[in-house]
């Protein structure tokens, strides 16, 4: 077994599980991967996500770290009152000094999916350790429920825009099995098109904090499921070609027909080849 | 603070149930008064605060725990592996500060359940430990932190697993009163593991599998939900899977074979059956049990079913867990 039970801060109260390759000692040039909580889900991510990524990258030779926020999962809440987004960058610094002691690595790369791929995202801005971010259908923006909202309803719209071609949406929607209220909530909101201020707000703060964030000269995977609103979420920040003002570092997927937490075999099967493929091709061994 | 409640008041029910739920959980509602200890963590007074308000206006419960049972200073953590090398298992023992002697084995159910319950798990694990018990809580084979694929696992294996963590417990800690916790299909496996025993002191059956049929009609209920996406508009194709967790052909067979009703163990040890909603199986098999075991006590609460709601609900069955607690605490002072 290659994996190690651990107590990862300096105040033993965050768990976490140090994944190391099996066959082969550790390469220090190579960054460690830390898998941050999705939400409340605790360190095994959805439908345990993270436990196969840190497996599959162990086999390719990656260290990897899988742990639970205070409060989170198993680890004990903290002794002072820090915001969340404070206390949880500042425990992923604690948790790479943490490694660095452990194995010699000095290099991180942060993966984390909704909630986690925002404070990856923070981290990275704030740490220059952080050489990679693996963003798995990043949420949550600013914590705003107007701003999240107003992307689901119109990752909503998309989905009903899509179904305009399908046979089987038209026979549901006249059989009565379709959310009528629903779909003339989507309808509306999509007709009186205006953002509120607290929408716009978001939208500036999360459009700085993004432009700070392409701009830093690490490795990106951005990881998104078509059914997810995380699409939404960028081109609504961005604006709607987002995606060709990235530059080269910067590696978008979209997973055909997968929801938010990848909740089918096939769907996280193909999550943990996506990054599996993405993590070899940035840090390639004796690169 | 009126704000907040102004602002509330303009969105719809389930929305405003959620956001409170989550605001209480950042801690921008005001905790109740006097679960906040100066000084103390701020985790610790809103889970005191998830408890105590979990409890009010409801007569039957017993008195919820101070905060400072849940304070972090009650009790250290030690991760660790056993089970052997072939078949490694993750567990997670907390340590009381002021140890009554007695260890406390916590059973998970099964598939997405897990997850669904890991955090009131946890709360209880907490509670128990600030309470004087060594507790453990652990990862059957195949899931959570353990080794192995999900696909692999099976009944017999897990029962195994109980053994295993028992052993674990009882040589880590120098203990020897062990008392098993079980939730759903856990429970129904801790109950197996406890008839086959004769040092189990005690044993909580938190709403057990009584009938593998209902089990299996229930999966098969969400494997039909599951296809449908959240506009309710698409129809996805069918999937062996439920809710991710592929369950083989063997797993399906071993699952429909639970029948507590007619296989019911000849001894037992003090036993506690909980049931937190409507279960009629349930209801029967306890009325049925407590007529053989004369020391199974059991106890229908009204209470939130954790393993049908999701992480993100942040819902912590208080009741239940307390009712848990102050039985264990009768049973093994």
């Amino acid at each position: 077994m290659n994996e190690y039970p651990l107590l990862l801060d300096a105040s033993r109260a965050l768990v976490g599980i140090m994944t190391c390759p099996p066959r082969q000692p550790v390469d220090p040039a190579r960054p460690a991967i830390v898998l941050l909580n999705s939400g409340l889900v605790h360190r095994v991510g959805p439908n345990r996500l993270y436990v196969a990524v840190a497996r599959r990258l162990a086999e390719r030779g990656f260290v990897s770290v899988r742990f639970d926020f205070s409060q989170i999962g198993d680890s004990l809440p903290r002794p002072d009152s820090l915001p969340f987004q404070q206390s949880a960058t500042a425990e992923v610094s604690e948790v790479m000094g943490t490694i660095t002691e452990r194995t010699g690595i000095h290099s991180f790369c942060l993966m984390g999916l909704c909630s986690g791929a925002l404070i990856s995202l923070a981290t990275a801005l704030a740490d220059h350790r952080v050489v990679g971010t693996a963003l798995l259908n990043p949420q949550g923006f600013f914590d705003s429920q107007e701003f999240f909202g107003h992307v689901a309803t119109l990752s909503e719209g998309r989905i009903y825009a899509q179904n305009l071609l399908k046979l089987d949406s038209w026979r549901r929607l006249i059989t009565g099995k379709t959310n009528y209220r629903r779909l003339g909530e989507t309808l509306l909101y999509r007709m009186r098109g205006k953002r509120s201020e607290e929408i716009a707000a978001v939208v500036d703060k999360a459009h700085t904090e993004l432009d700070a964030f392409f701009a830093l000269d690490i490795q990106v995977l951005l990881l998104l499921c078509e059914h997810d609103r995380s699409i939404e979420n960028f081109s609504e920040i961005l604006g709607s070609s987002w995606h060709q003002q990235l530059g080269k570092n910067v590696q978008i997927v979209t997973l055909a027909n997968a929801n938010h937490t990848f909740s089918s075999p096939v769907h996280l099967r193909q999550a943990v080849e996506e990054i599996e493929s993405w993590v070899k091709r940035c840090w390639p061994p004796g690169g | 603070m009126k704000d907040i409640q102004d602002r509330l008041a303009n969105i719809s029910p389930d929305k405003r149930e959620l956001l409170e739920k989550m605001l209480k959980y950042k801690g921008i509602l005001r905790l109740p008064e006097g679960s906040a200890e100066q000084g103390d963590a701020a985790g610790d007074s809103k889970i005191g605060c998830v408890l105590n308000q979990a409890t009010e206006g409801q007569e039957d419960v017993e008195a919820p725990p101070p905060p400072s049972s849940l304070a972090r200073e009650t009790q250290t953590l030690d991760p660790f592996h056993f089970g052997g090398a072939a078949r490694t298992l993750f567990g997670l023992l907390r340590r009381p500060q002021q140890a009554r002697g007695v260890g406390v084995v916590l059973c998970y159910p099964h598939a997405h359940e897990y997850i669904r319950c890991h955090r009131s798990f946890r709360e209880l694990g907490r509670l128990l430990a600030g309470y004087g018990y060594h507790v453990l809580s652990f990862d059957y084979y195949g899931t959570g932190d353990s080794v192995g694929v999900y696909e692999d696992g099976s009944l017999s294996g897990w029962c195994d697993d109980i053994t295993a963590a028992i052993a674990a417990l009882k040589e880590r800690a120098q203990l020897q009163h062990i008392a098993l916790v079980g939730m759903r299909l856990g429970a129904t496996l801790a109950l197996r593991v406890a008839a086959q025993r004769s040092d189990i002191d005690a044993l909580v059956l938190w709403d057990p599998i009584v009938s593998g049929a209902n089990l299996h009609a229930e999966l098969a209920s969400i494997r039909e939900l599951q296809r449908v996406d959240a506009t309710r508009q698409r129809v996805a194709a069918p999937s062996s899977d439920v809710l991710c967790y592929t369950i083989t052909p063997a797993m399906w067979d071993a699952l429909l074979e639970i029948d507590l009703l007619h296989l019911m163990p000849r001894t037992m040890p003090p036993s506690l059956v909980l049931k937190t909603g409507k279960d009629d199986a349930l209801h029967q098999f306890a009325e049925r049990a407590r007529e053989t075991w004369p020391t199974l006590d059991y106890n229908s609460i009204d209470d939130v079913q954790v393993w049908l709601r999701e992480p993100y609900e942040l819902v912590v069955p208080a009741r239940t867990i307390i009712s848990i607690l102050r039985w264990i605490e009768r049973r093994l002072p």
